[in-house]
């Protein structure tokens, strides 16, 4: 579990777009359409009962491995985020199940945001690119396609005013 | 067709049940990588939870069908 220090409170959580889930396990989703086709040729061909076990039991078993396959996908998914909290941005880079990167920055040390929408279908759904850069750190952060990017630029350099201000404040806890 | 299902019928139910243990085998594998994930990696347990157990639940159903599919067939 990701520990948050005292006062810290989880503001945004930045996943990528709907549409990157969708084309990543639009293969599973494909193959997992299968033992339906098999149960319903079973039953059409008016196969013996004991055949009709055997398929269902081949296509259950099928659709067993398509399901986890599909949830593996799907904790790719979740848990590769931008956790913004009042304090800081968590960046969990969740590459495959054995690799993974987990990166943080204070609010008060970012520097620069940048926004790239490419492409007729990333400007029609509304998705980008959102690039971070902090002081002092010769690596920029990047979070790929992210729903409505706009919107999460402004939140986050709320967040990054609000965490200066709080700095630069006499009784500042920072 | 004639030949495929004689192929089906010659298949031993011993082979079946090996598949049977290889999925739960798999799904073991699966279930105990995800939920180090789910438990190391989020910042809420509840749906973490929620979520986890929403796999455990459909693989469990599922290898519950397979089971009396399996029961059925022999029987």
């Amino acid at each position: 579990m990701i520990r948050m220090d005292e006062g810290e409170k989880v503001l945004m959580e930045i996943r990528r777009h709907w549409y990157v889930l969708i084309t990543e396990s639009a293969i599973v989703g494909t193959f997992g359409i299968f033992p339906f086709f098999a149960l319903l040729s079973a039953v059409a061909f008016d196969l013996p009962e004991r055949m009709v076990y055997l398929v269902l039991f081949f296509s259950v078993g099928w659709l067993l491995v398509m399901w986890s396959i599909f949830f593996i996908i799907w904790t790719n998914y979740y848990l590769d985020v931008w956790i913004v909290t009042n304090r800081r941005v968590i960046d969990i880079e969740q590459f495959s199940l054995f690799s993974r990167e987990v990166s943080e920055f204070r609010l008060d040390r970012v520097q620069d945001i940048t926004i790239e929408v490419k492409g007729l279908l990333a400007t029609l759904l509304k998705f980008g690119d959102l690039y971070l850069q902090t002081a002092g750190m010769s690596r920029e952060f990047k979070i790929a396609k992210i729903p409505n990017p706009y919107e999460a630029k402004d939140f986050i350099m709320d967040q990054v005013d609000k965490a200066l201000k709080e700095k630069s404040s006499p009784n500042g806890v920072n | 067709m004639e030949e495929v299902l004689n192929l089906f019928e010659a298949i031993s139910p011993i082979f079946m049940w090996v598949i049977l243990l290889g999925l739960v085998i798999f799904v073991g594998f699966i279930s105990s990588v995800l939920s180090f994930h789910w438990k190391e990696y989020s910042v809420d347990a509840f749906k973490s939870n929620r979520m986890f157990r929403g796999y455990l639940f459909v693989s469990g159903v599922l290898l519950l069908v397979m089971i009396v599919a399996l029961i059925l067939m022999q029987s």
